[in-house]
């Protein structure tokens, strides 16, 4: 039993170096410098920047629509995707659906404007919208 | 813009570094890495605090870096006056047998891996963790961006997920770190967490050390290192290592208390706990699990040196608690009915659920290739030794914690309003990394230390 004993430290101290060297050649190998500018918070910070200069800057509340808001759509709502969101117009709180004077549309690529303005005519009335690429808008509810 | 990043934190360092010296002189070489790994902590705690009180008092933008550095100077004068004439030439650096110089020198090795590896994944992921981004950080953001209207980061218009709730103690510190370079960059919130990482480790060897051994204490700070998953979560930008630490630093501190029988440890122990408040919920947990603990314990003698844990409870829990009545939304996991809760609680099924739960991390926790807790509950298994019987009390108040804080993690997941699966999915792992070096430090200052074995067998 001493010699157990007296191997284990050893032994706990050889398995401790083999795992932290495992783990700095794992993340060695999956490293990649050109991954850096992919990267989806990075990518996404780049379309942020300009949805909130289209947003006045006394704004602090404003709705979120995107594309599972929109009747007879079939997509399902990206809760990663307003994390996003919300995380580049800080310090503009979001809260889902209609309702705010100021609107960020999240729609994706795959839906066009022409889809979603019957929609919008339909809930909102007077209002003006910037399409401002990456299938973002941001809708100003004149009438609210 | 790295090395600034981490050198605009050097005066909340030290600021927090000599408070602990003034309220605990003790001048050995381990006490002193001690002091100066709780005052990472304790500084960042102290300037978190700072901004919170200066965005209260004059909402806008404040020069925090003048503030600490004139704090800094006031209290580096209090600690000169009193160190005048103090005993200073006794002062010794420790003398090491070769093999507490070869396990010191392979955890400096396995601490260069981890640095690296920590590096690495900042580099391939400079956002962060899914929460760095979607609740630390974005509070950050509220703050700095809009310091005038920083109570906008708790707006109860903010969807539940990004938990406007939460305490400020990270996101103030990223804040007030952009400020001061004058730009958001990302290495702030690395560079705290970074120093909240490399801080644990530091408590860990300080206090094993001075509980037991220097060879204990490289044992015990070698399997913390080369946990992946609390390297990658420290990198990660969120506050679950900053809880660790403070909840580890706190305990670690009470289990000197009990070996020093010096009652202002307790006062720093009391402090570290209520910082834990500060940076994420389950520090509220920690603060009353821990006078609970005490409160007990103190009817055998103890009932001074439980007023200065209180005492160095009452700064950090006066602001938490102006935090929560004055700002802070609801939390999401008290947002059923009372009859909700009570359904919940006889449903037996879901104490199954978490006890599965349980069992299954277990085995998986860490990211090591094999069960480190079943790997650690053999060694100790193997180096068990009789605790003596003047060491019993803090073993077993130190156990009392630990147990009580996990059973008030799984009483919320009972509890939780929200689906039990996906909850406990979502947070278990994080939630035992909270307790794991508070439980490394009980296990590594409980059992045999390589130095005896040895010296038995020689």
């Amino acid at each position: 039993m001493t010699k157990v004993k007296s191997l284990l430290p050893y032994l706990l101290a050889i398995l401790c170096l083999a795992a932290g060297g495992y783990h700095l050649f794992e993340t060695l190998s999956t490293f990649k410098l050109s991954d850096v500018t992919n990267e989806m918070v990075s990518t996404w910070e780049v379309h942020m920047k300009v949805v909130q200069a289209a947003i006045p800057s006394n704004v602090f509340v404003a709705s979120y629509l995107e594309n599972a808001d929109i009747p007879n759509s079939n997509s399902k709502y990206d809760e990663a995707e307003f994390f996003l969101v919300q995380y580049g117009v800080a310090p503009v709180a979001l809260k889902r659906g209609f309702g705010e004077e100021w609107i960020i549309g999240n729609f994706g690529n795959t839906v066009s404007l022409k889809t979603i303005k019957p929609w919008l005519d339909q809930k909102l009335g007077k209002y003006t919208i910037q399409d401002l690429g990456f299938g973002l808008y941001v809708i100003h509810d004149i009438k609210n | 813009m790295t090395v600034t990043s981490f050198l605009i934190f050097l005066p909340a360092i030290l600021i927090g570094s000599l408070l602990i010296h003034l309220i605990w002189p003790e001048r050995s070489a381990l006490a002193l890495f001690l002091k100066f790994s709780l005052g990472i902590g304790a500084g960042l705690g102290i300037s978190s605090i700072l901004f919170f009180l200066s965005l209260l008092i004059a909402p806008g933008r404040v020069n925090m870096m003048a503030v600490q550095l004139a704090l800094l100077v006031v209290f580096i004068a209090i600690v000169i006056l009193r160190e005048r004439g103090q005993a200073w030439y006794r002062f010794k650096s420790p003398t090491l047998s070769r093999l507490q110089w070869g396990l010191i020198g392979a955890v400096l090795l396995a601490l260069v891996f981890a640095i690296l590896a920590s590096v690495n994944i900042y580099n391939s992921r400079p956002q962060g963790a899914f929460d760095a981004w979607s609740i630390w950080n974005r509070a950050a953001r509220f703050i700095y961006r809009d310091p005038q209207n920083w109570r906008a980061t708790t707006s109860p218009d903010l969807y539940w997920g990004t938990h406007a709730d939460y305490p400020l103690l990270v996101p103030l510190n990223v804040a007030w770190g952009w400020e001061t370079l004058g730009t958001e960059t990302q290495r702030v919130p690395f560079a705290q967490g970074l120093l909240f990482t490399l801080a644990s480790f530091g408590v860990m060897f300080a206090s094993v050390g001075l509980t037991r051994t220097s060879g204990q204490a490289s044992l015990a700070t070698f399997v913390l290192i080369c946990t992946p998953f609390f390297f990658e979560t420290g990198i990660g930008q969120i506050s679950d290592i900053p809880v660790t630490y403070f909840i580890f630093a706190a305990c670690a501190l009470i289990y000197l208390y009990f070996q020093l029988d010096y009652a202002p440890i307790l006062m720093i122990a009391g402090f570290m706990a209520g910082l834990s408040g500060w940076s994420k919920n389950e520090g509220l947990l920690m603060v009353a699990v821990s006078v609970a603990v005490l409160a007990v314990t103190s009817r055998k003698k103890m009932f001074k040196p439980f007023l200065w844990y209180l005492v160095g409870l009452a700064i950090p829990m006066a602001v938490i608690v102006y935090f929560k009545i004055a700002f802070a939304p609801p939390s999401d996991l008290f947002a059923g009915s009372s009859h909700d809760t009570l359904t919940k609680i006889v449903d037996f099924s879901r104490y199954w659920i978490i006890l599965k739960s349980l069992g299954q991390e277990t085995l998986t926790f860490g990211g090591w290739p094999f069960s480190i807790l079943i790997g650690l509950a053999v060694y100790a298994v193997v180096m068990y030794t009789n605790i003596p019987s003047d060491s019993r009390m803090r073993f077993f108040v130190l156990a009392a914690i630990i147990l009580l804080q996990l059973l008030g993690y799984c009483a919320i997941y009972v509890i939780t309003p929200h689906d039990l699966e996906w909850h406990i999915g979502t947070s278990l792992s994080r939630l035992v990394l909270q307790l794991y070096p508070a439980g490394i430090f009980l296990l590594f200052s409980s059992i045999l230390e390589p130095e005896k074995i040895f010296a038995q067998k020689a």
